[in-house]
């Protein structure tokens, strides 16, 4: 058995330098391709590095630029794979992956681990048996590692993307970087072939008509020039999809009525010079009998009249609360708001006279002499018969309301008038007196007697206390039914 | 013993746990149709020692199925039916009053339901926290305290709960700390539509099958003990750590989700159970180690139980579930990629 586990171990090390030779190798071309892909996303630096260069009067070759592009592409390609094929491989991570794509359930990793324990117990033996029957196969096939695959489309739209920024910048570049420009059409001809001729004949009929050369311009400019047209154009709504594209900045300003709507609160908010735009526009603006499409903002009042007056929005010079009518302190203060009689009610109720408040409600100043009233008065009694009590009037005193509410209602010799307003019930009513005596009623006493527990058993239970003549009736029963034992049955004759 | 005998051996124990387990499956689907997975669940937390909870809507046979492991495996089975007026001495027993034999009074210990091989504690969820807490030492210490009185509890001992994820209106959730006490944590979905026909005609018909007993306490016991002699390799072991970790906030692998959403993540309890989870389904795979894959396969139910979540992943509507899968994601397989 050891010698099956010495091939076990002789194999596995087989396999394992095996498959890390490929996975070397597959690891350092897909470390090469991610980073070409990489470099040539930054290629657009090239040629501004050479404008930059060109600028400040440094040597800005186009050869120089090749150059340096190919040498960060090699660079770049070849540093990280060189580093990846480099790294070794170790045994346990190969046999993973040998696990991994033969679906072996990590049996040859764990045989590997297995065979440098000292101690094997029979579950470690029977997994390294279990590992030398699939080692065996494994051997035999030849793993394809998966490398992610290089992207020729992608990488030649960025080559001819750097180049054409290239171009670009050496028209309109001083004249070092556009004899540079032209000496690299050359080359890359000689290199190409004759697919750049298109691109150089492209270039004469762009220097014989300077006109034609669309020259980069700032997005506000676009806006304005798109503004300008929307305007010139009768129909406003003619071709809407295309002026939105042009017209829309990065601020949404100058977007029709449409495209404001569609878009997000914050996206309108940001835009508040599309308030005076209407005034341009009258077409697009809501309609006051209709529902507009867009939620009119806060501060944009309502239209009261026929005339339009200058208000903060259409002037824009400032938001609501700068506008001289807030539209939304009328709706404050509308009917509905008001309180409601039973509120007034309830408000009269609860009103009481308090020195404190009364300082309080005038800024803390000194009450006048006058106001002076003598301390209230906490007796707990209402009034003085049909009278009310004329000091019922503080906080803690007793005022009829409260009393009816409060503590001095649980006090039972506190007289508590029925508060409950409205009427009690329709009709009159009737009140009968009658006097009646007290009788005195039958309550005999029984003597008091100690109750000790119980002693001893109680024995037999009484019998149930019948009245005389059923007594008398049963035990005439049975005495019939021993006494007519086959004769009379006492249940048909009793 | 030599090393073809100790391999005998384990080949032999490892083919009997196979044979059993497959017998004790058998029988439980003549009580219980479809449902492979949450069968196989609580077959894995029986034979690795651990408790389960299950959770899923009424009438889809929660309670049918640990009846059916209990026929199966022939074990003493009681079953506890949890209400909010349920007491911890109804769980567990009292001392009670009793008439001694030289004529005086002697308080005799009445053990409750608890003390069985096999609870089913239906509706777990329904009972107050001093109820549920009742459990909590039987659970983990296997043993059961009333007064100055501890009882040992019989071996095999599993608690197999069930609580229903709707209705929760009156109901107290289980505290972490008893959910932690939980080997797996299943969720008992509807049967598929090739199932409804044989439960109807299993059902409702004359003649009921039950399951008959194929196994008893000492066979679990042995095959017990078979699971714990399952190996763990190095790369199985670091892959449940990994698991683990990952969903703790804070750790270097966790994912974002996690980070976003969980506010605790799993104890170590949980690598204990990833680790014996997946030493039977190393066995039921007919492996004697534990692989990185087996461990995974036992993520989801071991981990799902002991997830928080935060407040912002309930805002959120993230569900332990899916943190897990993002875990799972987050880590990967030993050897996958390059």
């Amino acid at each position: 058995m050891s010698g099956s586990l010495g091939d076990l171990r002789g194999q596995l090390q087989d396999l394992a330098a095996h498959v890390a030779r490929g996975l070397r190798r597959a690891r350092a071309r897909a470390a090469a391709i991610n980073g070409l892909e990489r470099a040539a996303r930054h290629l657009w630096v090239l040629p501004l590095l050479g404008l930059g260069c060109a600028l400040v009067g440094l040597p800005a070759a186009p050869g120089l630029l090749l150059l340096a592009g190919l040498g960060a592409l090699v660079l770049a390609a070849g540093v990280p794979a060189w580093r990846a094929g480099a790294r070794a491989v170790p045994q346990q991570e190969a046999l993973a992956v040998v696990d991994e794509r033969l679906a072996l359930s990590g049996r040859l990793q764990v045989a590997g681990e297995f065979l440098d324990r000292a101690r094997r117990t029979p579950f470690i033996v029977a997994a390294l048996e279990d590992a030398a029957t699939w080692v065996r196969g494994a051997r035999g096939v030849d793993l394809v590692h998966p490398v992610p695959v290089l992207r020729r489309g992608w990488l030649g739209r960025r080559l001819s993307g750097a180049l054409a920024l290239y171009l670009a910048l050496a028209l309109v570049a001083p004249g070092p970087f556009r004899r540079g420009a032209e000496d690299l059409l050359d080359e890359v001809q000689a290199v190409a072939g004759p697919l750049l001729d298109a691109v150089r004949e492209q270039v004469a009929v762009l220097d014989r008509d300077p006109i034609a050369v669309p020259e980069p311009k700032a997005p506000e400019t676009r806006a304005a020039e798109a503004a300008g047209a929307s305007e010139l154009t009768e129909d406003p709504r003619g071709d809407l999809s295309e002026r939105e594209k042009d017209s829309q900045g990065s601020t949404g300003q100058g977007r029709s009525a449409e495209a404001n709507s569609t878009s997000s609160d914050s996206s309108a908010r940001g835009a508040p010079s599309d308030q005076a735009q209407p005034s341009q526009e009258p077409e697009k603006r809501p309609k006051p009998g209709k529902k507009p499409v867009a939620k009119p903002r806060k501060q944009e009042p309502k239209p009261r009249s026929k005339e339009p007056e200058p208000s903060a929005t259409t002037t824009g010079s400032g938001s609501s609360k700068g506008s001289g009518r807030n539209p939304t302190a009328s709706e404050w203060s509308s009917p509905e708001q008001a309180p409601a009689p039973d509120d007034a009610e309830i408000d009269q109720d609860e009103e009481v006279d308090d020195d404190e408040e009364e300082q309080e409600s005038r800024g803390g100043v000194q009450p006048s002499l006058r106001d002076r009233r003598p301390p209230v008065s906490r007796d707990l009694r209402i009034g003085f018969g049909n009278r009310p009590n004329p000091d019922a009037n503080g906080r803690g005193g007793p005022s009829e309301q409260k009393k009816s509410r409060g503590v001095a209602s649980l006090v039972l010799g506190v007289p508590i008038p029925d508060r409950v307003k409205g009427r009690p019930g329709p009709g009159r009513t009737k009140v009968t007196q009658e006097r009646v005596l007290p009788k005195a009623e039958d309550a005999p006493q029984r003597p008091a007697q100690p109750v000790t527990p119980r002693a001893q058993q109680e024995g037999r239970l009484p019998e149930l206390d019948l009245e005389p003549w059923v007594r008398g009736m049963v035990r005439d029963y049975f005495q019939r039914l021993r006494q007519g034992a086959g004769g009379d049955d006492p249940r048909t004759n009793p | 013993m030599t090393t073809t005998d100790a391999s005998g051996a384990a080949q032999a124990a490892a083919a009997r746990f196979r044979e059993v387990h497959d017998k004790v499956k058998a029988e439980v689907h003549k009580a219980i149709v479809g449902q492979e997975e949450v069968i196989d669940a609580v077959l894995a937390a029986l034979f690795a020692g651990g408790h389960v909870l299950l959770e899923g809507v009424p009438g889809i046979g929660k309670t049918m199925l640990v009846r059916a492991v209990g026929d199966a495996l022939d074990l003493s089975f009681s079953r506890i039916q949890f209400t909010p007026d349920l007491m911890p001495a109804d769980v567990r027993g009292t001392e009670v009053l009793v008439e001694a034999a030289g004529g005086g009074r002697d308080l005799e210990f009445r053990a409750g339901p608890i003390v069985a091989n096999l609870v089913l504690a239906d509706e777990i969820n329904r009972a107050t926290p001093k109820t549920q807490s009742a459990m909590l030492e039987a659970m983990q210490e296997r043993q059961v305290t009333v007064g100055d009185r501890t009882i040992t509890l019989d071996e095999p001992y599993c608690v197999m709960a069930t609580q229903n994820p709707v209705e929760q209106e009156g109901t107290y959730p289980l505290p972490e700390a008893q959910l932690d006490r939980f080997l797996f944590k299943v969720l008992v979905g509807y049967p598929k539509e090739a199932d409804y026909a044989r439960i109807l005609a299993l059902t409702t018909g004359v003649e009921v099958e039950r399951p008959g007993s194929v196994s008893n306490a000492e066979e679990v016991l042995e095959l017990r003990r078979t699971v714990r002699q399952v190996e763990v390799g190095e790369a199985a072991q670091e892959h449940a750590v990994r698991l683990v970790m990952a969903t703790q906030p804070g750790s270097p692998y966790a994912p974002q989700l996690v980070e976003d959403s969980v506010a605790l993540g799993s104890s170590p309890r949980g690598a204990q159970a990833l680790i014996l989870a997946a030493k039977v389904q190393a066995l039921r795979a007919g492996r004697f180690a534990v692989a990185p894959e087996d461990v995974r396969a036992v993520a989801m139910p071991c981990l799902r139980h002991r997830v928080l979540l935060s407040f912002q992943g309930q805002a959120d509507g993230v569900t332990a579930d899916r943190v897990v899968q993002a875990v799972l994601d987050a880590v990967p397989l030993p050897g996958a990629g390059l």
